[in-house]
């Protein structure tokens, strides 16, 4: 039996449609739902966690309808996008509290705190009100409730929102390990690099519709496939742009000595990347920042709708 | 009844009254209630400095009670607690961990709604209690000894009364964005205004319940020719615990049907 069934489900809120006659099947491992904002991915998720109702169509979650159903909740664990907390709560109560709704006694719900607090790197802090918390404590606690029960579905929304390179590493880490372990896993996204680091089921979707299934691999294809735009922040704007005319792969560049800025299209992203690399280490170029537009899913999508 | 009330709930409640007991808002309210025992305080002085006072320390503390205790504070305590059962959780993005657990939205509620209103009586009765003994005791152990039944009847009239507020406050709190303007319209606009009006209209506050209940005589007395026809204490106390048990039985229905979309961003 699958995890999550959706058959045909659309939600409306009032006159705007959030999901769109979604059909989806998700089995164990790690699946990624990958959207820019907008795209129908929290909609799915409250819909999931039973959080909401369709609208029309069918969402069973282990069998079951999951809206307001105990019997579900016992085997979700949530990783919700909201920043909330309760005012003046230590970490560990916060997790205690939402053990104990789980039907654990206080005993047990306070040693399972400890264990999972420990597990997420949030044992030294876990008698400090949340408050203090780092953003990054903060998503890490976020994830510690939504695992002490040791869910069989995981959820997480936008988990890697607000992290820090080390952060969003080791949260990716902990997302793998969890699918790895043999239960399902459901996060979205709507960075493309990040999911391709924790999972190659992906599920894209956009403006409320799933736009297709399958191996994030095959959609990195299709990416590569259309010029990549890359953004680069040099206090040398002009010695790099002039470096990189040399490249064949590049198909347009430009650059601007006020912004300290070169902004450059090429039709091989892999080996620019490595380039870029070697022009650093061998021409000591400072590169303070590399963004690539790309990335964004907005540019994805319209290379995937748009004829 | 396990449907209701179960461990489970039993932990949101104590939860829910301890968050509640340290929060900002209980300052505020508590300085609320100690304003009835400021007037006693006040009297008191008045009468030691030998200013006239044309009440006896029984009759201030049934004055006190009838015209500031009852109208006044216990609505605001409810008003201030109950309504904000569902909308700080809402406000504080706390709804999406609790409404995703395994225990019912009946449960989750009836806990909630429990321990808040648990709050508002241990906040409500010691008030009273101060109150009555700022006003009463220097008259003599025997004046509180024979008023203290009055007392007594007084704290259960108050808790009839602050269940009966709070069911109508959580049910406006489940079911509307803006709870306390409209929980103000009621207690400051319609109750106040429905007092005034003669015939049929007062019985549709709660206040007119409340007030027939007061085990106050000489207060009944005096205060007859505004509250109008006092209905019989049976009935008073049936029409509030009625009111009670519906309000509340509203306000977890609307809970168990209502979806949370959060921001609808995506």
């Amino acid at each position: 039996m699958s995890a999550v069934e959706l058959q045909s489900v659309s939600r409306w809120y009032g006159t705007v449609l959030g999901l769109s006659r979604v059909d989806l099947s998700l089995g164990s491992g790690v699946t990624a739902l990958l959207g820019p904002n907008g795209a129908g991915k929290s909609t799915l998720i409250r819909l999931v966690s039973g959080q909401l109702r369709p609208s029309s169509g069918n969402v069973r979650v282990f069998g079951e309808n999951p809206f307001a159903n105990p019997s579900v909740a016992a085997h979700l664990g949530l990783v919700p996008e909201e920043e909330g907390f309760p005012p003046r709560v230590s970490g560990k109560d916060w997790v205690c509290f939402l053990l104990r709704l789980h039907g654990y006694g206080s005993t047990e719900s306070s040693q399972r705190a400890e264990h999972t607090l420990e597990e997420v790197r949030l044992d030294t802090v876990a008698h400090r009100p949340v408050s203090t918390y780092s953003r990054g404590m903060r998503q890490r606690l976020k994830l510690a409730q939504a695992i002490a029960h040791h869910p069989d579905l995981l959820i997480l929304d936008e988990p890697l929102a607000g992290l820090d390179p080390v952060g969003r590493r080791e949260m990716i880490d902990w997302i793998k390990a969890w699918g790895n372990k043999g239960h399902s896993v459901l996060v979205s996204s709507h960075i493309l690099h990040e999911v391709e680091l924790m999972t190659r089921e992906i599920v894209l979707m956009n403006q409320g519709r799933v736009l297709a299934s399958g191996n994030v691999h095959d959609i990195r294809r299709l990416i590569d496939a259309h010029p990549h735009r890359v953004r680069l922040s040099t206090p040398t704007p002009k010695i790099l742009a002039a470096q990189l005319l040399d490249f064949p792969g590049i198909r347009s560049i430009s650059f601007s000595e006020e912004r300290e800025q070169v902004e450059l299209e090429t039709k091989e992203p892999e080996r620019f990347y490595e380039l870029l690399a070697n022009l650093a280490l061998e021409e000591h170029i400072t590169v303070h920042e590399m963004t690539s537009p790309d990335d964004n899913l907005e540019a994805v999508f319209k290379y995937l709708v748009e004829p | 009844m396990s449907r209701f009330w179960n461990s489970r709930a039993a932990v949101v409640a104590q939860w829910t009254f301890e968050k509640l007991l340290w929060s900002p808002r209980t300052m505020v309210m508590a300085s609320v209630t100690l304003f009835p025992v400021a007037l006693a305080v006040i009297f008191r002085i008045a009468a030691a400095v030998g200013l006239q006072v044309s009440f006896t320390g029984f009759g201030f503390f049934s004055v006190v009670t009838a015209t500031v205790s009852f109208p006044f504070v216990a609505p605001m305590l409810a008003l201030f607690y109950s309504s904000g059962i569902v909308v700080d959780e809402a406000e504080n993005g706390t709804l999406p961990y609790l409404v995703t657990r395994p225990i019912t939205r009946v449960s989750l509620l009836a806990g909630k709604m429990a321990g808040s209103l648990a709050l508002q009586i241990a906040i409500f009765l010691p008030s009273l209690v101060l109150c009555f003994y700022v006003a009463v005791a220097p008259s003599g152990f025997q004046e509180v000894g024979s008023r203290f039944p009055t007392l007594a009847l007084d704290a259960g009239v108050a808790i009839l009364g602050i269940a009966a507020y709070s069911g109508i406050f959580a049910f406006l709190g489940t079911a509307l964005r803006r709870p306390v303007l409209v929980g103000l319209i009621f207690v400051f606009g319609w109750q106040a205004a429905a007092t005034y009006i003669p015939g049929f209209v007062r019985k549709l506050t709660v206040a007119h319940y409340l007030q027939s209940l007061l085990p106050h005589e000489s207060l009944q007395g005096a205060l007859s020719g505004l509250w109008g026809e006092r209905p019989s204490a049976l009935l008073a106390v049936s029409v509030l615990l009625t009111i009670s048990l519906m309000t509340h039985a509203l306000a977890i229905l609307a809970f168990s049907r209502k979806e949370f979309a959060g921001r609808v961003s995506s």
